[in-house]
């Protein structure tokens, strides 16, 4: 995990990084906060938010949303979402009983989009996924996943399901762009549009897998509604077109529908209930 | 003690051995050095590849094929001097063919600016260096080998699209590695011809033909190994054998 030098963790940093996160006031109507579409039960999404993103290892990524056009550190990220998502008017944050959170956190109790963005920050790094039964597996306790969920997991693990070398690594995601064969017009989309470069038209995010059981909808526009559905468009539904990845095998991986519910299966086994239900990550009112 | 003045310090310490090493140098018998930088290029039947999903290339079966990503480890590389004195660099190296940066390999030692006789490495990771875990983050990490392979890493990918015997476009995917306990890396010698390393800053310049992966001893026809059903070969022992023969003509050397 990378943290900055000059934004070290520190308890109330972390504090009052949780309490903006939950406050209603960050936004200039006073109706939302991030917890309005980052909900602690949906693993930091919502089921409400067609084209939401999940707040899980964020303190890994160094691109985000979905077609990564917003690089940077998490810091800088926070004050992106601070200064122009929500426009926050910091008059509202600049009253004594968050002005002394302020001050406990940096030193003076002087309210600036930065220092929110930073409180912010730290608080992101505490939303650390690493529990699902998964990681239990992983760490040596070989009944935690169930025949199914391990059949599920070799098939993810190889050369006909392909799943790891992008949902890569701990983390579940290589943090890069792929196009997996969603639409059959891609021109300009994706992180083409970002970069201007043909040969990325159509890629996006590969999304961790951590808790995907609790993020529908899924992919970038929410077109998805259940994992059987993601799962089947993976085995028959993939489209070709120039950019698609080569790690996507042309009209899909055609998998039996044993194959198809062993997978759902595994992906299942992927939450971690200490993450949606710590009561250090919960509102703090 | 405050930052600056361990700070002074240094600089003080700095300046009296940069006084010895001058006078050193006026010394009779001494070698000019030289900083080895290895840059790596990427060739297709003699020109170098351009990335894409066209398919302009032809293998030595007659597939149709195009390059859209390559990524590799070289390792433990060693300058064999003329005189048989060998200086040995330890360590792994990643390349991207997409990141620049990554395709120069400044050789971090001091080398005598002699004659150079070759240069070897191992085309992959040796087994003391392919361990899980040994990279956590950066790209190498996602080069990731799974655990039910054997673990490690990736010693290659090789990726791009062929016209199948159906005239059709399909992916292939060169994965390279060690399967289990059977280790697929290999040694590279490139013969320097004893040409003299220049004094101050040489460079070397390797050459990853790629077609030569497809052509001998086994001649590959991508319609053998990537299919709908079969899509990949990291798991096929006998792919990686081949592969590995075949990387025996797959690079070459070209000195300044
Ligand atoms: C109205 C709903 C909504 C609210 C409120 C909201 N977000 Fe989001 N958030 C989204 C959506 C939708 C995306 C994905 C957008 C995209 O990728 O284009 C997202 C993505 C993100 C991402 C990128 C995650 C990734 O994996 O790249 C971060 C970081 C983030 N939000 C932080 C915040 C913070 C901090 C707040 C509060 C200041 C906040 N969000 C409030 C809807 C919301
Ligand atoms: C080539 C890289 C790649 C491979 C291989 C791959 N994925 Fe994905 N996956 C992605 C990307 C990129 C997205 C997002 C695509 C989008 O929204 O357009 C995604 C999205 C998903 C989602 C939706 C997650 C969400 O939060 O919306 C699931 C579930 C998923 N993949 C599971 C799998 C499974 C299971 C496999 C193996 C059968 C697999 N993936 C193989 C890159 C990949
Ligand atoms: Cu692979």
């Amino acid at each position: 995990m990378f943290v900055p030098e000059d934004n070290p963790s520190t308890r109330a940093g972390v504090a009052l990084g949780r309490q903006l996160y939950y406050d209603v006031r960050m936004s200039p109507e006073g109706q939302r906060a991030c917890a309005s579409c980052h909900l602690q039960e949906y693993a930091f999404s919502s089921p409400a938010v067609r084209r939401g993103l999940p707040h899980i290892n964020l303190a890994w990524s160094t691109s985000f949303l979905w077609d990564g056009r917003f690089e940077g550190t998490l810091e800088e990220a926070m004050l992106m979402e601070v200064e122009e998502f929500f426009v926050t008017d910091l008059e509202r944050l600049r009253v004594p009983e968050l002005e002394r959170m302020f001050d406990a956190a940096f030193g003076t109790p002087e309210v600036t989009a930065e220092r929110a963005a930073y409180a912010l920050a730290q608080f992101q790094r505490t939303l650390v996924s690493d529990d699902s039964r998964f990681d239990h597996y992983l760490d040596g306790d070989d009944s935690a996943l169930s025949e199914s969920e391990l059949r599920g997991m070799s098939l993810f693990y190889s050369e006909r399901g392909e799943c790891f070398h992008c949902h890569a690594t701990r983390l579940l995601t290589d943090n890069r762009f792929h196009n997996i064969g969603l639409d059959a017009e891609v021109t300009g989309t994706g992180r083409g549009a970002v970069t201007g470069q043909a040969r990325e038209d159509g890629q996006w995010k590969t999304p961790t897998l951590r808790n995907v059981a609790l993020t529908a909808p899924y992919m970038h526009d929410g077109r998805f509604q259940t994992l059987e559905e993601v799962v089947e468009f993976y085995s028959e539904g993939v489209v070709y077109t120039d950019t698609l990845d080569t790690l996507i095998t042309i009209g899909g991986f055609r998998l039996s529908a044993r194959e198809q519910a062993d997978l759902v299966a595994f992906l299942h086994s992927l939450s971690d209930e200490t993450f949606t239900t710590d009561p250090n990550l919960s509102d703090p009112n | 003690m405050s930052k600056r003045s361990i700070f002074t310090k240094c600089i003080a310490l700095v300046a009296l051995l940069t006084l010895w090493a001058c006078g050193d140098d006026h010394e009779p018998g001494v070698t000019a050095q030289t900083t080895v930088t290895i840059d790596f290029e990427h060739f297709v039947n003699g020109a170098p590849v351009t990335l894409g999903s066209e398919t302009p290339y032809t293998n030595a079966a007659g597939n149709s094929f195009g390059v859209t990503l390559l990524r590799y480890f070289i390792s433990d590389v060693v300058l064999h001097l003329e005189g048989g004195d060998t200086i040995a660099v330890p360590g792994a190296h990643y390349v991207d063919h997409d990141d620049p940066a990554t395709r120069s390999y400044v050789l971090d030692v001091e080398v005598p600016a002699e004659r150079l006789a070759s240069v070897s490495f191992v085309m992959g990771l040796p087994p003391a260096l392919n361990v899980s875990g040994s990279f956590s983050t950066g790209p190498e990490a996602l080069m990731e080998w799974p655990e039910m392979m054997g673990g490690g890493y990736h010693f290659m990918k090789f990726e791009g699209r062929y016209i199948n015997d159906a005239s059709e476009p399909f992916n292939f995917r060169a994965h390279t590695g060690g399967l289990h306990d059977v280790d697929y890396s290999f040694d590279v010698v490139l013969d320097a011809g004893n040409r003299p390393l220049p004094e101050g800053a040489a460079t070397l310049t390797v050459v990853m033909n790629l077609e030569q992966w497809f052509t001998a001893p086994h001649e590959w026809d991508l319609n053998d190994y990537f299919t709908a059903a079969m899509p990949g070969i990291m798991a096929n022992a006998a792919a990686q054998e081949s592969l590995q023969d075949n990387g025996a003509t797959v690079f070459s050397l070209e000195t300044p």
